[in-house]
């Protein structure tokens, strides 16, 4: 309750002022509530006393509308104003998590963190939204009628408001107790669900090869076992909760008959009026039923507790610092010096690299997977920070530039080719935004994608991406190879080993490759031995560090891994089945 | 209309998804009722004591009627606990048969059903769709069973004890479902503006996301920003416009709910003071009035969760009514030599056919190479041996035997397929290996990973065969996974063989190795191979050239060559590349 107060007010800063009025409104709306039960209890003293006429019933009947009425509009402002600041609240907050997401570094957003990333900004800010608008009301009405009522048995006879206040307060560990068991049985579940998921995906996306070696359904027995494994933490989550949950709505039922009990034994000693023991009998069966609406309530709560923590966590992450925005460097000469870097502090995937590139050269990247190739890439282009060394584009420290000015500078171009659910002309106009038509197209012969795209239904505006029209891996590459065209930035950073295998079009792609790499200072993880012959330099690597460093020439006179390989080369294109 | 013959189609699918275990069902929802009884049983117990206040009868003794109440407090409990734990391992265990049927009829269906649906998409029905099933199992038909059942026999009785209460006691009912179809009919519009951008904020904040490496790099999260900001506030635009609506109803429906007091007090005053209700009676009515509405709350958003429910089924049945590819009987003995006959084959997808009557004779031990430009039918016509899509016309056929009289675990047991784009599990290079043969040993594995030029390199890594690869682990470059797939090839050693190459260009680090591997492959088997570089198949036993969906010649190297066909001006044109490339 309190993390939720506090929590409110952390994500939603100064607007959480606004939820007052409404929490005042539901307080009112609340103790209109008991007025009723108000009336009742002066009926039944009336007819306790024998003096309830028809006078009085008039009377208390025009009470009752009165209240009647004054609830309901009561209610309908209260919600009409939750409904709208609530969501308000929550547009501010997808706007400012937004916002910080644009802010972070590149690095971040791998899969891991897309997924993550998604699943706050729909479900979380949603269940936000609506825990906001739905149940902060309840919430607040439940309790404060609670409240009310207590005071009132303590009126009648202190005993009962003793008896009440107990087992309600009895009731609340069981509660909590069952929110940290959910919590803690709803992230086995939900680890559970994700590796059913990444079985399916792996199930779906092999299923050819699924079929050919016969392990198709229960016989892919990674996705049947994720099922069966889901199959048993759902089962259990429900079955752990049970007993806390059953026993809390026991415990807070058990206050009716503990009333019946308990005012009978008063009566009999006679230390109690009749009337006051149904008044409190009234009020027992309001709170216990006000207790069980809490014990409903309660799992939201800790929902939204989730969903605040994570919400924070993200407006927590910090992008990189940078101390120029622009970059002011006289040439593109590219230097690694002393570089290492670690993912995770443990193992060095580089280790103290250096080498320089000239402006207008060209460096290929060679080594079997896993040797560093990738990393030194996504260093260059700032999506990690070194963990030793210096990287310096004309002698200044990456570090110090604003990572917008960097990328003003570079055009990438790797292997995941992400489409926007847009139109092929918007999907290249990426590469720069206010181009011509004119100029899209250009780019797009070059990289050679124009004549597929003319084939297209709509030509240029078919729609592409998630739900239009289905495009190979080979002509997604060469769109994004058109927008780096289209963006003519003077560093080039391509990947050329993870480029869509497309056999059919391989030619196409290749020569889309060689337009880009022109008059610019390419890095390019290559694998064409064409790329690597006509490099200026080629680095060598292996486990993370520089094997071989020179041109085609000199590595081939060093004799060295790289003169084994283009020997075997020259045999495989003897060869023939 | 439709829709409610789809709730009904919907149900009734639901049910038989129930199937064996509707006995567990139906004695979990007995148990239901009873704890449902059991609620109202406090409140009779509060009447009895009120009587005996009243010295109105009555039996028993206030501490009596405690007890009583306090045991069926706790039975309701126990019940409910009964009941819900059955209906929960009842409900997961027909999540789980479900998902395994959809797991099971995904491997059978036509591929084309992948084409045309987005992984995504199969997610979505697997996880979420399956998942609300759970809903319906565990809480909607018990619940439901309970909501009519239980209120309608607490009425009965309280009808015996006065009819006109028990009239008014309806009556907030009555006035609430009014204000509910109002509530629907008047927001039918507001609510469906809702709907569609509460759909394409998720959709915009998606692409968002995962668009923001891309926006990143071109300096656009501003533009993408803008989008974004945009989609939200007139979501929240939209959200109001539905809320300034629904409010006032719905705040009156609760306020209704609550107010039982209101509706009973006046009129059972007027009652007891014209003589014809009891006191005892008047102030039961009222406490019921208290509880008797607020059990009604449940149902309220029954219909909604429900149709969201169905929508769900109708798309897992949608999957499930795909017929499955036929099962023959008959089986061929994977240790032998087999030959292939495509026999006047036609294929189309949907409409379009893409093959046009083709014949070919594939021997026992040879090596057929089908080449031609991209999206000439090539690859099509060796997807059609594994039966990934069934011929339109004609039949292929195993030593004479159609494929689709064969068992179709015989017929994949017969053939081995390497793809362009080599698929890797999420696991060691040792698992990846393994599937290629059931069973196999840990030197089995390694001698095909040897025969296929793999092993050196899965020796060089930290962990060797352990070693993951994936999202999580070291990334393969396509050459390498290649191999792989070939060694899973080598594994399986099945006796008819397609090979898709993987490149048509040089590949500094892998092709040679590449070439070793598919040496070992190709030993004695019936093969097809899929050529993007003609100078690998010169010495094909006979080379295959299509094109636009037609066979257009077929014969030697040497032959076409001489013939001065299609293959004759392809085999100029690569030598021409090919002399480019080195030059």
């Amino acid at each position: 309750m309190r993390d939720m107060i506090l929590n409110i007010r952390k994500i939603a800063g100064k607007d959480s002022g606004k939820l007052i009025p409404v929490i005042l409104l539901s307080v009112l709306d609340s103790m209109l509530n008991s007025c009723m039960y108000g009336v009742m209890i002066f009926i039944l003293i009336d007819l306790a006393d024998s003096i309830f006429t028809f006078e009085k019933l008039k009377l208390y009947s025009l009470i009752l509308l009165g209240v009647f009425l004054l609830r309901c509009v009561t209610q309908a402002i209260s919600l009409s104003k939750v409904q709208h600041d609530g969501p308000v609240i929550s547009k501010k907050l997808r706007l400012s998590l937004g916002n910080h997401i644009r802010s972070l570094n590149l690095g971040f957003f791998n899969q891991n963190s897309q997924g993550r990333l998604n699943a706050i900004l729909t479900t979380d800010v949603s269940d936000f939204e609506t825990i906001l608008t739905h149940c902060v009301c309840d919430l607040v009405k439940a309790i404060a009628f609670s409240v009310f009522s207590l005071l009132i048995a303590f009126a009648l006879d202190w005993k009962f408001g003793i008896a009440i206040g107990v087992i309600a307060l009895l009731g609340l560990p069981l509660l909590n107790i069952s929110g940290t068991l959910s919590a803690r049985s709803g992230k086995r579940t939900h680890s559970a669900k994700e590796n059913v998921v990444s079985h399916l995906l792996e199930y779906i996306g092999g299923i050819k090869t699924f079929r050919l070696y016969n392990l198709t359904g229960e016989r892919f027995s990674r996705l049947d076992d994720a099922l069966l494994g889901l199959k048993k933490e759902s089962t259990k989550a429900e079955l752990s909760l049970l007993p806390f949950i059953l026993s809390f709505s026991t415990v807070t039922s058990c206050l009716i008959p503990i009333a019946l009990i308990l005012g009978a034994y008063l009566l009999t000693v006679q230390s109690m009026e009749p009337v006051s023991f149904i008044a409190v009998l009234l009020i027992a069966v309001s709170v216990s039923s006000m207790m069980s609406t809490l014990g409903s309530l309660y799992p939201q709560v800790r929902s939204l507790n989730r969903a605040c923590e994570n919400m924070l966590s993200v407006l927590g992450e910090k992008p990189f610092s940078y101390e120029k925005e622009t970059l002011k460097a006289s040439n593109a000469d590219i230097a690694f010096d002393h570089v290492s870097f670690s993912y995770t502090g443990k193992e060095q995937v580089l280790k103290d690299i250096s080498f320089a590139a000239k402006q207008g050269t060209t460096t290929a990247l060679i080594g079997p997977s896993g040797s560093g190739k990738t990393t030194i890439v996504s260093l260059l282009s700032r999506f990690w920070d070194v963990t030793g060394g210096r990287i310096t584009i004309g002698g200044q420290d990456i570090r110090d530039i604003s990572p917008d000015a960097l990328t003003a500078n570079m055009a990438v171009v790797f292997q995941d080719v992400y489409l926007l659910n847009d139109t092929i002309m918007n999907n290249i106009k990426v590469g720069k935004p206010d181009a011509s038509d004119a100029e899209v197209i250009s780019a797009a012969r070059s990289a050679n994608c124009h004549d597929f795209i003319v084939t297209m239904e709509n030509g240029y505006d078919t729609m592409i991406g998630e739900g239009g029209s289905t495009i190979s891996g080979g002509e997604r590459q060469r769109i994004s190879i058109a927008r780096a065209l289209l963006k003519d930035a003077p560093i080039v950073l391509l990947d050329e080993t993870t480029s869509s295998l497309d056999a059919d079009n391989e030619r196409e792609i290749q020569a889309a490759f060689d337009r880009l790499m022109q008059n610019k200072t390419v890095f390019v993880i290559a694998h064409r031995l064409n790329t690597i012959m006509g490099a200026d330099n080629i680095l060598v690597l292996n486990q993370g560090e520089i094997m071989e460093f020179g041109n085609h020439k000199e590595l081939m006179r060093t004799g060295g891994w790289y003169a084994q390989m283009v020997e075997q080369q020259r045999q495989a294109e003897q060869w023939a089945v | 209309m439709k829709t409610k013959n789809n709730n009904k189609a919907g149900v009734r699918y639901l049910l038989g998804l129930a199937n064996s275990k509707k006995l567990i069902l139906a004695v979990a929802i007995g148990f239901s009722v009873l704890s449902g009884l059991c609620t109202f049983v406090p409140f009779l117990m509060i009447f009895r004591t009120i009587l005996l206040l009243f010295g109105e009868g009555g039996a028993g003794s206030a501490m009596q009627n405690g007890i009583i109440a306090i045991v069926a407090i706790v039975l309701r409990f126990v019940f409910q606990a009964i009941s819900a734990a059955m209906t929960h391992v009842n409900a997961y265990n027909i999540l789980y048969h479900v998902r395994r049927e959809l797991c099971r009829h995904l491997g059978k269906v036509n591929l084309g059903f992948f084409t045309g649906n987005s992984t995504g998409e199969i997610k979505k029905i697997m996880m979420e769709d399956v998942e609300r099933l759970e809903m319906f199992f565990a809480h909607q038909i018990p619940d439901i069973v309970v909501a009519i059942v239980v209120p309608v026999a607490v009425l009965v009785y309280l009808f015996t004890i006065n009819v006109w209460m028990s009239l008014i006691l309806l009556l907030p009912i009555v006035l609430t479902t009014l204000t509910q179809v109002i509530m629907l009919v008047t927001s039918k519009n507001p609510m469906d503006e809702f709907y569609w951008l509460a759909g394409k904020q998720s959709a915009v904040i998606l692409q968002y996301i995962n668009g923001m490496p891309v926006m990143k790099t071109y300096n656009l999260t501003a533009d993408s920003y803008r989008e974004y900001a945009d989609t939200i506030s007139s979501y929240n635009n939209a959200w109001w416009r539905a809320a300034k609506i629904l409010s006032p109803p719905s705040a009156i429906i609760t306020v209704i709910i609550e107010s039982g007091l209101f509706f009973v007090l006046p009129l059972g005053g007027y009652l007891y003071l014209t003589g014809s209700l009891a006191l005892s009676s008047y102030i039961f009515f009222a406490i019921m009035s208290i509880v008797f509405l607020s059990s009604y709350i449940n149902l309220a958003n029954f219909a909604q969760i429900f149709s969201q429910i169905s929508s769900g089924i109708v798309r897992i049945k949608e999957i499930m009514d795909i017929p499955a590819m036929g099962n023959g009987n008959k089986t061929l003995l994977p240790t032998e030599s087999h030959s292939l006959t495509y026999e006047n084959v036609s294929f189309a997808y949907d409409q379009q056919e893409v093959l046009h009557n083709f014949s070919l004779d594939l021997p026992i031990d040879s090596l057929t190479a089908f080449v031609g430009p991209s999206g000439a039918g090539k690859s099509t016509a060796a997807q059609l041996v594994p039966r990934f899509w069934d011929v339109s016309k004609g039949a292929i056929r195993i030593d004479g035997i159609d494929i689709r009289e064969l068992e179709a675990d015989n017929l994949m047991d017969n053939m081995s397929f390497v793809f362009q784009e080599a698929f890797m599990l999420n696991d060691t290079l040792y698992e990846n290996i393994a599937m290629g043969k059931h069973g196999c040993t840990r030197q089995e594995v390694e001698v095909a990973a040897k025969s296929a030029q793999i092993h050196d390199f899965i020796m060089s890594l930290p962990k060797g065969y352990d070693t993951v690869i994936g999202s999580e682990g070291v990334k393969l470059s396509g050459g390498e996974r290649q191999r792989v797939c070939i060694a899973r090839a080598i594994l399986k050693d099945a006796p008819i063989l397609i090979f898709d190459e993987a490149t048509s260009f040089t590949d500094i680090e892998n092709e040679r190795k590449i070439q070793l591997a598919l040496e070992s492959l190709l030993e004695s088997k019936t093969t097809v191979m899929i050529a993007h570089r003609l100078h690998t198949i010169v010495g094909a036993d006979q080379i295959c050239v299509f094109q636009s969906g037609n066979l257009m010649e077929c014969g030697t190297h040497h032959d076409l060559v001489a013939s001065g066909g299609a293959y004759a001006s392809m085999w100029q044109t690569y030598c021409e590349a090919m002399r480019e490339v080195a030059s």
